[in-house]
């Protein structure tokens, strides 16, 4: 119903028809085994059960009423078992995530199962999770489902008292720089980077002029080493006017170095926008700004060409 | 100069240029009949949403007459779970939020809405919301902003909106807002164009667009736009990512709601779209070369028609936000807040 990035490989008569019996054997074995279970789910036995929808979710991990019953399986099972099977799931789960690491429902059995262990069991498996996602990450830099687990996992290990937050916050912030640092252009990174900057922010309001500006460095660095790195430049814009604002933005620190970064990159459609924004309510510069944008327009992007006409 | 941007390469002189609507067609409807095929079989966990895309992909082609449609409202009540409220996927699997959507989208669509129990469904809805305004796609707890799409979109098609909490909804939307403008599934998430397209029909849908401030507004275009890729022209769902021609209708959409359609180039996005068909068998692929599937067919002809690319005698007006036929949102007078 819905392929994404498989290539279409014509084939003849013979080979089709080969791979259509084979095909039909798969579906055949699949379509009983599901309907056995789903006719029996009320008078199967949980073990039974936890089997079965085994054997169907570690090449189809998106079929959630399976999931369902396992949880329903789980949860009857008596205190010891329970555990036991909880902990199991977890190995379950990351047997099917190899065959799929974008199941939605596979990521959050896992994060159910967590869930459980910690809540029934005071068994807090938060921290060793934190080494599965830097496996997948290593795997898929950009597996969206990851980070989100992993986001959802550092807020449970938040620590309480106020005078750790600060270490936590920065330990993951340099965990993300040095994600950045892998691939300058890990848009992923940069986007947990905005969430802990705004926590760090939050939690040291007197710091915040520092912290800017530290961080206006590293995007610096990034559009420095990579003049088309796009995470960078969305960075940037937030930073600039949703962070600092346009009455903070200086002169010298902001807006020399992207004019001398314009310089080494002319005709960079990024520099030259963000250029466009900080000129902007600046007259002597008003000429050039609208000399930009319609360069911008006709000649460097002209497929967002009404995007760069309505910013003048 | 930098790294270059990662895209695909379409070779433009030897593809697909015009419109197959009746291979299309064929497709779909023979994608309806192949119930031994394992890529038909092994989705049932999906399948009411695989049925909506039939259905609202031929209708837009004007030929939902093709099919059987007592067929398939009989297949959707069978769906039913008078338990909960809810539709399942399938016969026997669990009910979910995703697919009673699917499930309403079709009754509205094939003019049974005198079948669906509203008070029941009403109450299955209410019951998903949660304390801080999200919404849980079942039982189970888990939570993503497009159960909150879903949800209004029910209750609106039904003509229910108040069975909600709509601020606190709305506050659970805003909470999912990141430094692009754009959205993610839970508070903290990345921005993702999918994401973002439910984020942006629900505020349509309850009006309350105009909880993102101006700059937020132009900062999202900005990021939508810059997600047509140069070479291939068709879109992507993410930075760095390759396009794909489902995100021709999560990005065009979410555009089209925001009145900046025009900030990307109309022509190259059209023209991947109809190199993504499938000569030999119809149907559309995410990108040209690959498998077709009937949910990247309906979300390349929504495309099309959001581009306007196609008079509307060949393919009908598509809603933006309800991604349905607009002479049926105009009938039922569903109104919708677009910018």
């Amino acid at each position: 119903m819905s392929v994404h990035g498989q290539v279409k490989v014509r084939t003849s008569a013979e080979q089709k028809a080969a791979r259509e019996r084979e095909r039909a054997e798969k579906l055949r074995l699949y379509s009983t085994q599901y309907e056995n279970i789903l006719n029996n789910r009320q008078l199967m036995d949980s073990f039974n059960l936890l089997k079965q929808t085994e054997n169907i979710l570690v090449d189809h991990p998106d079929c959630f009423t399976l999931w369902n019953i396992r949880r329903e399986s789980i949860v009857k099972l008596e205190n010891g078992k329970q555990k036991e099977y909880l902990e199991k799931e977890l190995q379950v789960t990351q047997m099917c995530l190899k065959s799929n690491s974008k199941s939605y429902s596979c990521w959050y059995q896992r994060q159910w199962c967590l869930k459980q262990l910690k809540e029934k069991f005071n068994l807090n498996l938060y921290q060793n999770e934190l080494e599965l996602c830097k496996k997948y990450l290593e795997y898929d830099e950009r597996n969206f489902h990851c980070w989100a687990y992993r986001y959802y996992l550092l807020e449970r290990l938040c620590p309480s008292s106020t005078s750790e937050l600060e270490p936590f916050y920065e330990n993951e912030l340099s965990f993300l720089r040095s994600t950045i640092g892998i691939n300058l252009s890990n848009y992923s990174a940069w986007h947990y980077r905005s969430k802990y900057l705004d926590k760090l922010l939050d939690h040291n309001p007197s710091h915040r002029s520092t912290l800017l500006s530290t961080e206006w460095q590293l995007v610096l660095s990034a559009v420095y080493t990579d003049c088309s790195d796009q995470a960078a430049w969305f960075y940037a814009r937030w930073l600039l006017f949703k962070q600092l604002g346009i009455q903070l933005i200086s002169e010298d620190e902001h807006i020399k170095p992207l004019e001398e970064l314009d310089e080494l990159e002319s005709g960079n459609k990024w520099c030259m926008l963000a250029l466009c924004q900080l000129w902007k309510g600046k007259t002597e510069n008003n000429d050039k700004r609208i000399n930009y944008l319609e360069q911008l327009a006709n000649r460097i992007d002209p497929d967002r060409e009404q995007f760069y006409r309505d910013q003048i | 100069m930098g790294t270059p941007q990662r895209d695909v390469k379409v070779n433009y002189s030897e593809v697909q240029k015009d419109l197959l609507i009746e291979k299309h067609c064929a497709f779909l409807i023979g994608y309806g009949r192949s119930h031994n095929t394992y890529e038909y079989g092994a989705t049932d966990y999906l399948r009411m949403s695989g049925i909506y895309w039939l259905c609202t992909c031929l209708d837009l082609l004007h030929s939902l007459k093709l099919i059987d449609q007592e067929h398939i409202i009989d297949y959707i009540q069978k769906c039913y779970d008078k338990n909960s409220g809810g539709y399942s996927p399938c016969p026997n699997h669990d009910p979910h939020l995703l697919y009673t959507l699917s499930a309403v989208q079709l009754l509205v669509q094939l003019n049974r809405t005198d079948l669906i129990d509203k008070q029941s469904l009403c109450s299955y809805i209410k019951q998903l919301q949660q304390d801080d305004g999200s919404f849980i796609g079942d039982q189970w707890g888990e939570i993503d902003t497009r159960f909150s799409f879903c949800a209004v979109a029910c209750l609106k098609l039904i003509d229910s909106l108040d069975t909600i909490d709509i601020d606190r909804a709305t506050n659970f939307i805003m909470s999912c807002l990141n430094f692009d403008g754009g959205f993610g599934c839970i508070p903290g998430a990345e921005s993702h164009a999918g994401q973002i397209y439910c984020c942006l029909g629900f505020l349509s849908l309850v009006q309350r667009l105009d909880n993102l401030d101006l700059s937020t507004r132009n900062m999202l275009a900005w990021w939508l736009c810059e997600r047509q890729l140069d070479k291939s022209g068709g879109l992507n769902g993410r930075p760095e990512k390759l396009p794909d021609v489902c995100y021709s209708w999560w990005v065009l959409a979410s555009l089209k709601i925001l009145g900046k359609i025009q900030w990307i180039n109309r022509e190259k996005l059209s023209k991947f779209i109809l190199a993504s068909q499938d000569d030999e068998t119809g149907g559309c692929s995410d990108r040209p070369g690959n498998i077709p599937d009937p949910f990247h067919t309906l979300f390349g002809i929504a495309g099309l028609s959001l581009l306007n690319t196609y008079d509307e005698n060949i393919i009908r007006k598509v809603n933006p936000v309800l991604c349905m036929p607009e002479y049926i949102i105009q009938k039922l007078e569903i109104k919708m807040q677009l910018l």
